[in-house]
Protein backbone atom coordinates (compact mmCIF):
# COMPACT_ATOMS: atom_id res chain seq x y z
CA UNK A 1 0.00 0.00 0.00
CA UNK A 2 1.20 3.55 -1.10
CA UNK A 3 0.27 6.47 0.40
CA UNK A 4 1.19 9.44 -1.20
CA UNK A 5 2.78 12.09 1.02
CA UNK A 6 0.54 15.53 0.38
CA UNK A 7 0.37 19.18 1.70
CA UNK A 8 -1.87 18.83 5.19
CA UNK A 9 -4.63 21.42 3.36
CA UNK A 10 -5.01 20.12 -0.01
CA UNK A 11 -6.16 16.28 -0.99
CA UNK A 12 -3.93 14.10 -2.77
CA UNK A 13 -5.18 12.26 -5.42
CA UNK A 14 -4.75 8.69 -5.75
CA UNK A 15 -3.00 7.14 -8.64
CA UNK A 16 -5.52 4.66 -10.55
CA UNK A 17 -5.96 1.40 -8.88
CA UNK A 18 -4.14 3.00 -5.71
CA UNK A 19 -6.15 2.53 -2.81
CA UNK A 20 -6.15 6.26 -1.28
CA UNK A 21 -5.45 7.62 2.42
CA UNK A 22 -6.86 6.55 5.70
CA UNK A 23 -5.80 9.08 7.92
CA UNK A 24 -6.20 12.58 7.29
CA UNK A 25 -5.69 12.33 3.92
CA UNK A 26 -8.31 11.62 1.54
CA UNK A 27 -11.59 9.97 2.80
CA UNK A 28 -12.61 6.69 1.52
CA UNK A 29 -14.71 7.60 -1.37
CA UNK A 30 -18.23 6.97 -1.76
CA UNK A 31 -19.15 5.93 -5.11
CA UNK A 32 -21.21 7.79 -7.37
CA UNK A 33 -24.64 6.36 -8.02
CA UNK A 34 -25.01 4.10 -10.52
CA UNK A 35 -21.11 2.66 -9.38
CA UNK A 36 -20.26 -0.52 -8.22
CA UNK A 37 -18.35 0.08 -4.94
CA UNK A 38 -15.11 -1.90 -4.81
CA UNK A 39 -14.83 -4.20 -1.20
CA UNK A 40 -12.79 -2.18 1.36
CA UNK A 41 -9.03 -2.85 1.36
CA UNK A 42 -7.60 -4.08 4.79
CA UNK A 43 -5.75 -1.76 6.92
CA UNK A 44 -3.30 -2.78 9.43
CA UNK A 45 -1.57 -0.25 11.81
CA UNK A 46 1.81 -0.92 10.51
CA UNK A 47 -0.10 0.65 7.12
CA UNK A 48 -0.99 3.62 9.30
CA UNK A 49 2.06 4.09 10.35
CA UNK A 50 3.74 3.62 7.03
CA UNK A 51 1.62 6.24 6.10
CA UNK A 52 2.58 8.67 8.53
CA UNK A 53 6.34 8.42 8.05
CA UNK A 54 5.84 8.88 4.22
CA UNK A 55 4.16 12.57 4.96
CA UNK A 56 6.20 15.69 4.83
CA UNK A 57 7.90 16.87 8.11
CA UNK A 58 5.28 19.81 7.99
CA UNK A 59 2.11 17.83 8.17
CA UNK A 60 3.18 14.52 10.47
CA UNK A 61 4.31 17.50 13.27
CA UNK A 62 0.88 19.45 12.22
CA UNK A 63 -1.30 15.46 12.53
CA UNK A 64 0.94 14.62 15.69
CA UNK A 65 0.06 17.70 17.44
CA UNK A 66 -3.85 17.21 16.35
CA UNK A 67 -4.16 14.01 17.72
CA UNK A 68 -2.34 14.86 20.54
CA UNK A 69 -5.04 17.70 21.64
CA UNK A 70 -7.90 15.62 20.54
CA UNK A 71 -6.90 12.81 22.82
CA UNK A 72 -5.85 15.31 25.40
CA UNK A 73 -9.53 17.35 25.19
CA UNK A 74 -11.23 14.05 25.06
CA UNK A 75 -9.45 12.54 28.23
CA UNK A 76 -10.15 15.58 30.10
CA UNK A 77 -13.52 16.27 29.34
CA UNK A 78 -13.73 11.88 30.81
CA UNK A 79 -12.10 13.18 33.54
CA UNK A 80 -14.49 16.29 34.50
CA UNK A 81 -17.14 13.48 34.89
CA UNK A 82 -15.09 10.50 36.08
CA UNK A 83 -15.92 8.90 39.83
CA UNK A 84 -13.78 10.82 42.55
CA UNK A 85 -11.31 7.97 42.76
CA UNK A 86 -10.13 7.63 38.81
CA UNK A 87 -10.66 11.50 38.96
CA UNK A 88 -8.62 13.49 41.57
CA UNK A 89 -5.44 11.48 41.63
CA UNK A 90 -5.32 12.68 37.72
CA UNK A 91 -6.85 16.24 38.03
CA UNK A 92 -3.58 18.27 38.78
CA UNK A 93 -2.51 17.37 35.15
CA UNK A 94 -5.95 18.42 33.63
CA UNK A 95 -7.20 21.44 36.06
CA UNK A 96 -5.49 24.25 34.51
CA UNK A 97 -7.04 23.07 31.12
CA UNK A 98 -11.18 22.48 32.78
CA UNK A 99 -10.69 24.97 35.14
CA UNK A 100 -8.60 27.49 34.19
CA UNK A 101 -9.68 27.65 30.55
CA UNK A 102 -12.86 26.55 31.20
CA UNK A 103 -12.61 23.82 28.39
CA UNK A 104 -15.01 20.88 30.40
CA UNK A 105 -17.93 20.61 32.39
CA UNK A 106 -20.29 18.00 34.28
CA UNK A 107 -23.66 18.07 32.29
CA UNK A 108 -26.00 16.63 34.44
CA UNK A 109 -28.81 19.18 34.75
CA UNK A 110 -32.06 18.25 36.72
CA UNK A 111 -30.99 15.00 37.47
CA UNK A 112 -32.20 15.67 40.51
CA UNK A 113 -35.12 17.84 41.19
CA UNK A 114 -34.85 21.13 41.44
CA UNK A 115 -34.29 22.92 44.94
CA UNK A 116 -33.83 26.12 44.46
CA UNK A 117 -35.33 29.07 46.23
CA UNK A 118 -36.92 31.81 44.38
CA UNK A 119 -35.02 34.60 45.81
CA UNK A 120 -36.23 38.54 45.37
CA UNK A 121 -34.62 41.75 46.54
CA UNK A 122 -36.52 43.77 48.62
CA UNK A 123 -35.76 47.31 49.27
CA UNK A 124 -37.20 49.08 52.49
CA UNK A 125 -37.88 52.27 52.06
CA UNK A 126 -37.05 55.54 54.64
CA UNK A 127 -41.22 55.08 54.93
CA UNK A 128 -41.24 51.34 55.60
CA UNK A 129 -42.74 50.68 52.29
CA UNK A 130 -41.70 48.20 50.38
CA UNK A 131 -40.28 47.99 46.95
CA UNK A 132 -39.33 44.92 44.92
CA UNK A 133 -35.72 45.60 43.11
CA UNK A 134 -35.12 42.03 41.63
CA UNK A 135 -36.84 39.69 41.20
CA UNK A 136 -36.26 36.13 39.22
CA UNK A 137 -39.88 35.41 37.97
CA UNK A 138 -38.49 36.12 34.25
CA UNK A 139 -42.21 35.96 33.05
CA UNK A 140 -43.44 38.88 34.82
CA UNK A 141 -40.49 41.10 33.10
CA UNK A 142 -40.74 43.24 29.89
CA UNK A 143 -38.36 41.90 27.13
CA UNK A 144 -35.70 44.13 27.34
CA UNK A 145 -35.92 43.33 31.42
CA UNK A 146 -35.78 40.18 30.59
CA UNK A 147 -32.59 39.99 28.09
CA UNK A 148 -30.89 41.73 31.17
CA UNK A 149 -31.99 39.59 34.24
CA UNK A 150 -31.43 36.26 32.11
CA UNK A 151 -28.86 35.54 34.51
CA UNK A 152 -30.27 36.76 38.03
CA UNK A 153 -31.65 33.76 38.78
CA UNK A 154 -28.08 31.97 38.52
CA UNK A 155 -26.48 34.31 40.95
CA UNK A 156 -29.39 35.01 43.27
CA UNK A 157 -30.00 32.01 44.23
CA UNK A 158 -27.16 31.38 44.72
CA UNK A 159 -27.37 33.46 47.94
CA UNK A 160 -29.62 30.79 49.87
CA UNK A 161 -26.16 29.30 50.35
CA UNK A 162 -24.68 30.24 53.51
CA UNK A 163 -21.28 30.07 52.45
CA UNK A 164 -22.01 32.17 49.29
CA UNK A 165 -23.99 34.60 51.30
CA UNK A 166 -21.07 35.24 53.87
CA UNK A 167 -18.45 35.34 51.28
CA UNK A 168 -20.18 37.73 48.68
CA UNK A 169 -23.62 38.63 49.78
CA UNK A 170 -23.37 41.95 51.35
CA UNK A 171 -21.10 43.49 48.29
CA UNK A 172 -24.23 41.69 45.86
CA UNK A 173 -26.63 43.79 48.13
CA UNK A 174 -25.20 46.36 48.63
CA UNK A 175 -25.20 47.34 44.77
CA UNK A 176 -29.08 47.79 45.08
CA UNK A 177 -28.77 50.20 47.35
CA UNK A 178 -26.81 52.50 45.73
CA UNK A 179 -28.35 51.98 42.80
CA UNK A 180 -31.51 53.14 44.47
CA UNK A 181 -29.71 56.23 46.23
CA UNK A 182 -28.72 56.92 42.47
CA UNK A 183 -32.05 57.00 41.38
CA UNK A 184 -33.26 59.00 44.04
CA UNK A 185 -34.60 56.27 45.89
CA UNK A 186 -32.73 56.34 49.57
CA UNK A 187 -33.42 52.92 50.98
CA UNK A 188 -33.50 52.08 54.81
CA UNK A 189 -32.45 48.35 54.46
CA UNK A 190 -32.54 45.75 51.80
CA UNK A 191 -33.65 42.39 52.29
CA UNK A 192 -33.13 39.27 50.65
CA UNK A 193 -36.27 36.73 50.61
CA UNK A 194 -37.38 33.53 49.89
CA UNK A 195 -40.46 33.15 48.05
CA UNK A 196 -43.05 30.97 50.04
CA UNK A 197 -45.60 28.98 48.61
CA UNK A 198 -48.98 30.55 48.14
CA UNK A 199 -50.05 32.06 51.05
CA UNK A 200 -46.88 32.01 52.72
CA UNK A 201 -45.13 34.80 53.98
CA UNK A 202 -42.03 35.07 52.27
CA UNK A 203 -38.96 34.18 54.50
CA UNK A 204 -36.36 36.90 54.97
CA UNK A 205 -32.73 35.20 55.02
CA UNK A 206 -30.62 38.74 55.10
CA UNK A 207 -31.20 42.07 56.50
CA UNK A 208 -28.72 44.43 55.53
CA UNK A 209 -28.55 48.20 56.34
CA UNK A 210 -28.20 50.91 53.18
CA UNK A 211 -25.84 53.73 54.51
CA UNK A 212 -25.56 56.13 51.97
CA UNK A 213 -22.01 56.74 53.01
CA UNK A 214 -19.19 54.19 52.77
CA UNK A 215 -19.86 50.18 52.48
CA UNK A 216 -23.28 49.30 54.40
CA UNK A 217 -23.31 46.87 57.32
CA UNK A 218 -25.78 44.38 58.64
CA UNK A 219 -26.75 41.54 59.70
CA UNK A 220 -27.51 37.85 58.69
CA UNK A 221 -30.28 36.28 60.53
CA UNK B 1 -8.00 -2.68 17.05
CA UNK B 2 -9.11 -5.05 14.12
CA UNK B 3 -8.59 -3.82 10.35
CA UNK B 4 -11.95 -3.16 9.51
CA UNK B 5 -12.11 -0.67 12.95
CA UNK B 6 -8.80 0.97 11.65
CA UNK B 7 -10.45 1.94 9.07
CA UNK B 8 -13.87 3.62 10.03
CA UNK B 9 -11.40 5.08 12.86
CA UNK B 10 -9.48 6.61 9.95
CA UNK B 11 -12.16 7.41 7.98
CA UNK B 12 -13.74 9.02 10.92
CA UNK B 13 -11.35 11.75 11.59
CA UNK B 14 -9.93 11.70 8.38
CA UNK B 15 -13.03 12.75 6.08
CA UNK B 16 -12.65 15.50 4.10
CA UNK B 17 -14.65 18.40 3.78
CA UNK B 18 -14.62 21.88 2.02
CA UNK B 19 -15.69 23.71 4.85
CA UNK B 20 -19.67 24.09 3.91
CA UNK B 21 -20.35 22.81 7.55
CA UNK B 22 -17.79 24.94 8.97
CA UNK B 23 -19.36 27.73 7.76
CA UNK B 24 -22.94 27.19 8.89
CA UNK B 25 -21.10 26.55 12.67
CA UNK B 26 -19.59 29.54 11.68
CA UNK B 27 -22.54 31.97 11.09
CA UNK B 28 -24.88 30.36 13.74
CA UNK B 29 -22.03 30.63 16.57
CA UNK B 30 -21.27 34.11 15.20
CA UNK B 31 -24.92 35.09 15.54
CA UNK B 32 -25.21 33.82 19.05
CA UNK B 33 -21.51 35.69 19.96
CA UNK B 34 -23.51 39.02 18.85
CA UNK B 35 -26.38 37.78 20.91
CA UNK B 36 -24.51 37.22 23.96
CA UNK B 37 -22.04 40.51 23.47
CA UNK B 38 -25.34 42.20 23.84
CA UNK B 39 -25.77 40.97 26.85
CA UNK B 40 -22.85 41.69 28.20
CA UNK B 41 -23.02 44.88 27.65
CA UNK B 42 -26.08 45.22 28.95
CA UNK B 43 -24.93 43.94 32.63
CA UNK B 44 -20.86 45.17 32.16
CA UNK B 45 -21.12 47.14 35.11
CA UNK B 46 -23.82 45.11 37.34
CA UNK B 47 -22.06 41.80 36.75
CA UNK B 48 -18.55 42.84 36.07
CA UNK B 49 -17.72 46.06 37.19
CA UNK B 50 -16.06 47.30 40.49
CA UNK B 51 -19.24 48.90 41.38
CA UNK B 52 -21.46 46.35 40.15
CA UNK B 53 -22.53 42.99 42.38
CA UNK B 54 -19.40 41.09 42.24
CA UNK B 55 -16.60 43.42 43.42
CA UNK B 56 -13.93 42.77 42.30
CA UNK B 57 -12.17 41.96 45.86
CA UNK B 58 -14.59 39.38 46.05
CA UNK B 59 -13.50 37.64 43.84
CA UNK B 60 -9.55 38.33 43.53
CA UNK B 61 -8.21 35.25 45.36
CA UNK B 62 -9.23 32.93 42.19
CA UNK B 63 -5.92 31.09 41.37
CA UNK B 64 -7.37 31.26 37.63
CA UNK B 65 -7.35 34.61 36.98
CA UNK B 66 -4.00 33.69 35.63
CA UNK B 67 -5.79 33.03 32.53
CA UNK B 68 -7.75 36.17 32.38
CA UNK B 69 -7.29 39.77 30.29
CA UNK B 70 -9.56 41.06 32.54
CA UNK B 71 -6.53 40.21 35.26
CA UNK B 72 -4.44 42.99 33.85
CA UNK B 73 -6.41 46.00 35.25
CA UNK B 74 -9.50 44.27 37.08
CA UNK B 75 -10.75 47.63 38.72
CA UNK B 76 -10.39 49.81 35.43
CA UNK B 77 -13.93 50.46 33.86
CA UNK B 78 -12.42 51.50 30.90
CA UNK B 79 -10.19 48.23 30.42
CA UNK B 80 -13.33 46.46 30.67
CA UNK B 81 -15.70 48.61 28.57
CA UNK B 82 -12.67 48.05 26.09
CA UNK B 83 -12.46 44.21 26.28
CA UNK B 84 -16.07 44.03 25.98
CA UNK B 85 -16.62 46.19 22.97
CA UNK B 86 -13.41 43.67 21.32
CA UNK B 87 -15.76 40.78 22.30
CA UNK B 88 -18.86 42.43 19.55
CA UNK B 89 -16.33 43.39 16.81
CA UNK B 90 -15.19 39.54 17.26
CA UNK B 91 -18.44 38.40 17.16
CA UNK B 92 -19.29 40.47 14.36
CA UNK B 93 -16.24 39.65 12.15
CA UNK B 94 -16.79 36.03 13.19
CA UNK B 95 -20.06 36.01 11.81
CA UNK B 96 -18.78 37.78 8.52
CA UNK B 97 -16.18 35.21 8.13
CA UNK B 98 -12.49 37.79 8.49
CA UNK B 99 -10.24 36.12 9.55
CA UNK B 100 -12.77 34.41 11.67
CA UNK B 101 -10.51 31.79 13.56
CA UNK B 102 -8.77 34.31 14.96
CA UNK B 103 -11.55 35.69 16.28
CA UNK B 104 -13.03 32.54 17.70
CA UNK B 105 -9.96 32.42 19.56
CA UNK B 106 -10.84 36.26 20.69
CA UNK B 107 -14.01 35.31 21.81
CA UNK B 108 -12.66 31.93 23.50
CA UNK B 109 -10.15 34.46 25.73
CA UNK B 110 -12.70 37.16 26.85
CA UNK B 111 -15.12 34.67 27.62
CA UNK B 112 -13.02 32.71 29.99
CA UNK B 113 -12.08 36.33 31.27
CA UNK B 114 -15.48 36.68 31.79
CA UNK B 115 -16.78 33.58 33.99
CA UNK B 116 -13.67 34.27 36.01
CA UNK B 117 -14.55 37.77 36.89
CA UNK B 118 -17.83 37.00 37.54
CA UNK B 119 -18.41 32.72 37.98
CA UNK B 120 -21.83 33.24 39.63
CA UNK B 121 -23.75 34.12 36.70
CA UNK B 122 -22.61 31.16 34.38
CA UNK B 123 -24.14 28.52 33.58
CA UNK B 124 -23.54 25.40 31.33
CA UNK B 125 -24.33 26.81 28.23
CA UNK B 126 -22.27 29.21 28.89
CA UNK B 127 -19.27 27.08 29.21
CA UNK B 128 -20.29 25.41 25.99
CA UNK B 129 -19.89 28.60 24.33
CA UNK B 130 -16.37 28.94 25.53
CA UNK B 131 -15.43 25.15 24.84
CA UNK B 132 -16.85 25.77 21.39
CA UNK B 133 -15.06 29.00 20.79
CA UNK B 134 -11.72 27.29 21.36
CA UNK B 135 -12.85 24.31 19.32
CA UNK B 136 -14.08 25.98 16.38
CA UNK B 137 -10.93 28.11 16.26
CA UNK B 138 -9.98 24.26 14.66
CA UNK B 139 -12.41 24.22 11.94
CA UNK B 140 -12.11 25.94 8.01
CA UNK B 141 -14.46 27.97 9.24
CA UNK B 142 -13.49 30.92 6.51
CA UNK B 143 -13.92 28.28 3.54
CA UNK B 144 -16.86 28.98 2.75
CA UNK B 145 -20.06 32.14 3.15
CA UNK B 146 -17.29 34.10 4.35
CA UNK B 147 -15.18 37.36 3.01
CA UNK B 148 -12.14 35.22 3.31
CA UNK B 149 -13.55 32.68 1.23
CA UNK B 150 -14.30 36.22 -1.13
CA UNK B 151 -11.15 37.46 -0.99
CA UNK B 152 -9.34 33.81 -1.89
CA UNK B 153 -12.16 33.72 -5.07
CA UNK B 154 -10.73 37.82 -6.20
CA UNK B 155 -7.51 36.01 -6.04
CA UNK B 156 -7.94 32.64 -7.67
CA UNK B 157 -7.26 30.43 -5.28
CA UNK B 158 -9.27 26.78 -5.69
CA UNK B 159 -11.68 25.89 -3.02
CA UNK B 160 -9.60 23.48 -0.73
CA UNK B 161 -10.28 20.52 1.34
CA UNK B 162 -9.05 19.84 4.92
CA UNK B 163 -9.81 17.33 7.64
CA UNK B 164 -12.53 17.63 9.57
CA UNK B 165 -11.00 16.15 12.71
CA UNK B 166 -11.89 19.05 14.71
CA UNK B 167 -15.57 18.68 13.72
CA UNK B 168 -15.59 15.45 14.88
CA UNK B 169 -14.20 16.67 17.90
CA UNK B 170 -17.50 19.59 18.49
CA UNK B 171 -19.84 16.51 17.52
CA UNK B 172 -18.24 14.10 20.25
CA UNK B 173 -18.29 17.00 22.69
CA UNK B 174 -22.22 17.22 22.14
CA UNK B 175 -22.49 13.66 21.91
CA UNK B 176 -20.72 13.30 25.70
CA UNK B 177 -23.09 16.42 26.98
CA UNK B 178 -26.28 14.17 25.77
CA UNK B 179 -25.43 10.53 27.03
CA UNK B 180 -23.83 12.38 30.18
CA UNK B 181 -26.79 13.78 31.01
CA UNK B 182 -29.01 10.86 30.13
CA UNK B 183 -27.07 8.70 32.45
CA UNK B 184 -26.88 11.14 35.71
CA UNK B 185 -30.14 11.43 35.24
CA UNK B 186 -30.83 7.56 35.22
CA UNK B 187 -29.26 7.23 38.49
CA UNK B 188 -32.08 8.91 40.40
CA UNK B 189 -35.18 7.82 40.96
CA UNK B 190 -37.38 10.31 39.82
CA UNK B 191 -36.84 9.46 36.24
CA UNK B 192 -36.94 5.98 36.74
CA UNK B 193 -40.70 6.63 38.13
CA UNK B 194 -41.14 9.27 35.38
CA UNK B 195 -42.02 11.79 37.34
CA UNK B 196 -38.96 14.55 36.83
CA UNK B 197 -40.69 16.56 34.36
CA UNK B 198 -43.10 17.49 37.13
CA UNK B 199 -40.66 18.53 39.67
CA UNK B 200 -38.81 20.71 36.25
CA UNK B 201 -41.90 22.40 35.14
CA UNK B 202 -43.41 23.55 38.60
CA UNK B 203 -40.02 24.85 39.96
CA UNK B 204 -40.50 28.66 40.27
CA UNK B 205 -36.62 29.15 39.39
CA UNK B 206 -35.90 26.89 35.95
CA UNK B 207 -39.72 27.38 34.44
CA UNK B 208 -41.00 30.12 32.23
CA UNK B 209 -44.66 29.39 33.89
CA UNK B 210 -44.42 27.24 36.75
CA UNK B 211 -47.17 25.05 36.48
CA UNK B 212 -48.33 21.63 38.04
CA UNK B 213 -48.92 19.59 35.15
CA UNK B 214 -51.89 16.95 35.89
CA UNK B 215 -52.78 15.88 32.91
CA UNK B 216 -52.52 12.11 32.74
CA UNK B 217 -49.61 10.23 31.06
CA UNK B 218 -48.05 13.84 29.88
CA UNK B 219 -45.79 14.04 32.78
CA UNK B 220 -44.26 10.25 32.48
CA UNK B 221 -44.16 10.86 28.62
CA UNK B 222 -42.02 13.67 29.04
CA UNK B 223 -39.76 12.29 31.45
CA UNK B 224 -38.78 8.99 29.81
CA UNK B 225 -39.33 10.68 26.23
CA UNK B 226 -36.49 12.99 27.47
CA UNK B 227 -34.12 10.05 28.48
CA UNK B 228 -34.83 8.22 25.16
CA UNK B 229 -33.71 11.14 23.39
CA UNK B 230 -30.53 12.26 25.11
CA UNK B 231 -29.85 8.51 24.90
CA UNK B 232 -30.26 7.82 21.26
CA UNK B 233 -29.54 11.24 19.56
CA UNK B 234 -26.06 10.55 19.91
CA UNK B 235 -25.72 7.30 18.54
CA UNK B 236 -28.39 8.01 15.55
CA UNK B 237 -26.93 11.49 14.63
CA UNK B 238 -23.94 10.09 13.16
CA UNK B 239 -25.29 7.24 11.01
CA UNK B 240 -26.34 9.30 7.75
CA UNK B 241 -30.01 7.77 7.55
CA UNK B 242 -31.32 8.48 10.94
CA UNK B 243 -29.04 11.45 11.23
CA UNK B 244 -32.19 14.58 9.57
CA UNK B 245 -34.26 12.82 12.01
CA UNK B 246 -32.21 13.66 15.12
CA UNK B 247 -31.53 17.07 14.37
CA UNK B 248 -34.94 17.89 13.72
CA UNK B 249 -35.97 15.92 16.80
CA UNK B 250 -32.98 18.07 18.45
CA UNK B 251 -34.11 21.18 17.49
CA UNK B 252 -37.34 20.50 18.78
CA UNK B 253 -36.18 19.18 21.84
CA UNK B 254 -34.04 22.25 22.28
CA UNK B 255 -36.93 25.16 21.36
CA UNK B 256 -39.01 23.34 23.96
CA UNK B 257 -36.26 23.94 26.62
CA UNK B 258 -36.16 27.08 25.81
CA UNK B 259 -39.57 27.97 25.56
CA UNK B 260 -40.41 26.51 29.08
CA UNK B 261 -37.46 26.93 31.11
CA UNK B 262 -35.02 29.89 31.46
CA UNK B 263 -32.03 29.00 30.91
CA UNK B 264 -29.78 31.32 29.08
CA UNK B 265 -27.79 30.37 25.97
CA UNK B 266 -27.85 26.13 26.31
CA UNK B 267 -30.19 24.94 24.00
CA UNK B 268 -29.30 27.45 21.32
CA UNK B 269 -25.47 26.95 21.38
CA UNK B 270 -26.70 22.80 21.30
CA UNK B 271 -28.58 23.53 17.91
CA UNK B 272 -25.81 26.21 16.96
CA UNK B 273 -22.94 23.28 16.92
CA UNK B 274 -25.35 20.80 14.85
CA UNK B 275 -24.12 21.48 11.41
CA UNK B 276 -20.33 19.44 12.83
CA UNK B 277 -22.15 16.60 12.81
CA UNK B 278 -23.50 17.35 8.65
CA UNK B 279 -22.02 16.39 5.56
CA UNK B 280 -20.79 19.68 3.18
CA UNK B 281 -23.43 18.01 0.83
CA UNK B 282 -26.35 17.63 4.15
CA UNK B 283 -25.11 21.55 4.82
CA UNK B 284 -25.81 22.52 1.53
CA UNK B 285 -29.22 20.58 0.39
CA UNK B 286 -30.23 22.25 4.15
CA UNK B 287 -29.06 25.95 3.05
CA UNK B 288 -31.37 25.36 -0.15
CA UNK B 289 -34.64 24.57 1.73
CA UNK B 290 -33.94 28.11 4.06
CA UNK B 291 -33.12 29.89 1.21
CA UNK B 292 -36.37 28.50 -1.24
CA UNK B 293 -38.77 31.40 0.01
CA UNK B 294 -36.31 33.62 -1.38
CA UNK B 295 -35.66 31.99 -4.64
CA UNK B 296 -32.29 31.19 -4.20
CA UNK B 297 -29.70 28.18 -3.49
CA UNK B 298 -26.29 27.49 -3.29
CA UNK B 299 -24.31 25.28 -5.09
CA UNK B 300 -21.36 23.23 -3.69
CA UNK B 301 -17.93 23.49 -4.94
CA UNK B 302 -15.65 21.05 -6.17
CA UNK B 303 -11.84 21.20 -5.12
CA UNK B 304 -9.39 21.22 -8.18
CA UNK B 305 -8.49 18.05 -7.72
CA UNK B 306 -11.65 16.74 -7.55
CA UNK B 307 -12.96 17.96 -10.89
CA UNK B 308 -9.61 16.55 -12.81
CA UNK B 309 -11.23 13.17 -11.81
CA UNK B 310 -10.93 12.02 -8.23
CA UNK B 311 -12.81 9.85 -6.50
CA UNK B 312 -15.69 12.02 -5.28
CA UNK B 313 -15.92 13.16 -9.07
CA UNK B 314 -19.28 14.55 -8.89
CA UNK B 315 -22.48 13.70 -10.84
CA UNK B 316 -22.31 16.82 -13.47
CA UNK B 317 -18.77 17.72 -14.63
CA UNK B 318 -17.04 20.86 -13.72
CA UNK B 319 -17.73 24.17 -15.64
CA UNK B 320 -14.94 26.02 -17.06
CA UNK B 321 -14.27 27.85 -13.96
CA UNK B 322 -14.16 24.54 -12.18
CA UNK B 323 -16.80 24.41 -10.17
CA UNK B 324 -20.31 22.39 -10.46
CA UNK B 325 -24.06 22.90 -10.33
CA UNK B 326 -25.64 19.64 -9.70
CA UNK B 327 -27.79 19.12 -6.54
CA UNK B 328 -25.50 18.45 -3.34
CA UNK B 329 -27.28 16.01 -2.19
CA UNK B 330 -27.39 13.89 -5.17
CA UNK B 331 -23.85 13.28 -5.26
CA UNK B 332 -20.77 14.32 -3.55
CA UNK B 333 -18.52 13.46 -0.74
CA UNK B 334 -19.54 10.99 1.58
CA UNK B 335 -21.45 11.64 5.21
CA UNK B 336 -18.56 12.20 7.60
CA UNK B 337 -19.13 10.73 10.55
CA UNK B 338 -20.60 7.25 8.85
CA UNK B 339 -19.82 4.42 11.50
CA UNK B 340 -22.15 2.33 9.18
Amino acid sequence: MTLTPSDSDSDPVPSKGEPPELVSGASVPTPVEGETAEPDPDVSFADLVAAFTGWPLKKRVLVAVAALFAAFHIGAVLLRGAPKRIKDPLWPLASWYSDGLRMTDTWGMFSLPPKDKLVSIVGIATDDSRIEISHVQQNERDFKQRIMDTRLRKIQTKLVDEKSRNHWGRGYVNYFCKQALARGVPLRRIQLEIQGKAGEAPKIFLNQSCRQNGPARGGLK
Amino acid sequence: MKRSGLRVFGNFWGERSLGYSAGLFRIAYGVLALWASLGVHLNLQRFYGQEGVMPWARVKHFPEHVYSVLSVAPEDGSWLFGVACVFSVAAFFLTIGFVPRFWSLVIFAINVALQHRNPYVVNGGDRLFVILAALGALLPLGHRWSVDAWIHRKLGREPRQVSVWSQRLIGLQISYIYLFSCFAKLAHAGWWKGNAIYHVMSSQVFAEWPVEITIPLLVPLATWGTLLFEWLFPLAVWLPRYRPYALVLGVAFHVGIDVALVIPMFSAIMVAAYPCYMSDAETVAFVNILLKPLGRRVTMEAPAEVSAGGPTQPAEGPNSSGTRSSHPSSSGPSAPGSLA
